[in-house]
């Protein structure tokens, strides 16, 4: 079954994980069927938002497998608002990141509005990766205030997942990516039940953590083949025009 | 590669409280006997959020009743000094293996009765497995299994803390480490290479967690077929079965 992973990355952490090659992660995507990988700059994560984004595009220009999030931070707004400018409306661009974890800014903020008003011109979605409670709540307030634009909420929030998938059930342009560490069994079916069987897509989160930790997760989920492929690659086909 | 015998470290049955999922003891033997796994360290949750007497009590019953299942006993030190007097009990009647719940369950590392039965663990020679999910946690329970003598599987480490487990493991040889959320790219690879294989122990975490997440973790690991077989079931015998 082919895969599309919504949510990896590229380029190296802090954390005792080695940053792979091009060849390596392709290589590897071949290995686990993902036939897309859509990645975002570690580097940009963490603070370097112009070397991270600039490298991602470089890398998935030369490769028909790769596409590339342009990772976006409210405390750097100008330069946000240039990199979406820049990347986001190139064909290879899915769309952009945010990561709560390091931008430490609230979700809902004049900030976060003008990053997201920004985005809407270029009808592609946003990918968010939040903390837990607090800024799950701001997303709500965020994605309210922007039905138009789609979210993806970052590995369903983690441990929060349930909230994640609760928020999604009434908020109809939130997306969840249910993949990355967290491998809570009874986590991917509520996805499906609360948010339906559209707007559930497929994350690795890797390199932080291994591709087959997610494939498993899906392949034990309490699901029809009919609603675990949907997972896998026809949600994120129709959400990115893949 | 020709299937090595599964062994799982973590494994729970029961009720979960903080969420409506179905761990019952007949789906997790369900999970067990679909993966073949030859033998499952497991306790029951009414040890961990209601009393551990009762609690241990099942998990001895289950384990009588299902003999694939291996029973580890739980004690709370929340409860206090009452709990040191049940570990004598519990090792007596022939628990193999002990383990905690310091991040569930609320309470501190630092806290007496901790160090009190970790120092009873380490004169009955039974392993201690201990959550230590948390950054710090550890080097905390590394020192006080050096202290104690105690060996001890540090469970739900991650790529948050895997750096810090690294160091912890190579200083202190008693330690060793339960993969079910070791989900990195090359986390357990890491800990081979600067390591060794023989002090990781393949955990599922099941039935809370999904089975096939941590087992294609290690099955599809850049590791030698010896390497793999010893992390996925021959570090367990040689730790729990062996005597």
């Amino acid at each position: 079954m082919p895969i599309i992973d919504i949510h990896a990355h590229y380029g190296n952490w802090v954390w005792p994980v080695r940053a792979q090659a091009l060849d390596e992660m392709r290589a590897q995507m071949k290995r686990f069927a993902i036939t897309r990988a859509c990645v975002a700059s570690s580097v940009a994560i963490m603070g370097e938002l112009a070397e991270g984004n600039a490298a991602v595009a470089e890398a998935v220009a030369e490769c028909e497998d790769l596409r590339a999030w342009c990772v976006i931070n409210p405390n750097f707004l100008e330069l946000s608002l240039e990199q979406i400018q820049k990347y986001v409306r190139q064909d290879r661009c899915v769309g952009a990141k945010m990561h709560a974890a390091y931008h430490m800014q609230p979700l809902h903020s004049p900030l976060t509005e003008q990053l997201v008003k920004a985005m809407l011109r270029y009808d592609k979605p946003l990918l968010v990766q939040v903390r837990g409670e607090a800024d799950l709540a701001g997303l709500d307030a965020l994605a309210a205030q922007f039905p138009s634009c789609r979210m993806i909420i970052g590995n369903m929030a983690g441990p929060h997942w349930q909230i994640a998938a609760r928020l999604a059930r009434t908020r109809t342009n939130l997306v969840l990516d249910c993949g990355g560490p967290c491998a809570d069994r009874d986590k991917i079916a509520y996805a499906m039940e609360q948010a339906g069987p559209n707007r559930v897509v497929f994350g690795t989160d890797q390199p932080l953590a291994h591709p087959v930790f997610s494939i498993g997760a899906v392949r034990d989920a309490a699901l029809s083949p009919a609603q675990k492929d949907a997972i896998l690659q026809g949600n994120a086909q129709r959400l990115f025009g893949l | 590669m020709s299937e090595a015998a599964i062994r799982d470290i973590n494994t729970v049955f029961g009720f979960w409280t903080s969420r409506p999922v179905d761990v019952s003891l007949e789906t997790l033997c369900g999970i067990l006997d679909k993966h073949k796994v030859t033998r499952a360290a497991t306790l029951s949750t009414v040890g961990v959020f209601v009393d551990s007497r009762r609690g241990n009590d099942r998990t001895w019953q289950a384990a009588q009743e299902h003999p694939q299942l291996l029973p580890v006993a739980t004690f709370d030190p929340r409860g206090g000094i009452g709990c040191l007097g049940e570990m004598a009990e519990r090792a007596e009647q022939g628990f193999r293996i002990f383990a905690l719940f310091p991040e569930t369950q609320g309470w501190s590392l630092d806290h007496a009765c901790c160090a009190e039965v970790l120092r009873l663990a380490g004169e009955t020679g039974i392993p201690v497995m201990a959550e230590a999910a948390s950054p710090g946690a550890p080097t905390r329970i590394g020192r006080l299994a050096e202290q104690y003598g105690v060996r001890v599987i540090l469970s739900q480490v991650s790529l948050r803390n895997l750096g810090e487990t690294m160091m912890v493991m190579k200083s202190t040889p008693n330690v060793f480490v339960e993969t079910h959320i070791l989900a990195s790219s090359d986390g357990i690879e890491l800990v081979v290479d600067e390591i060794g294989s023989d002090r990781l122990l393949f955990g599922s975490g099941a039935p809370l967690q999904y089975f096939s997440s941590a087992y294609l973790r290690l099955r599809f690991a850049d590791l030698t077929a010896s390497d793999k077989a010893a992390v996925l079931g021959a570090n367990f015998a040689r730790l729990l079965e062996q005597t």
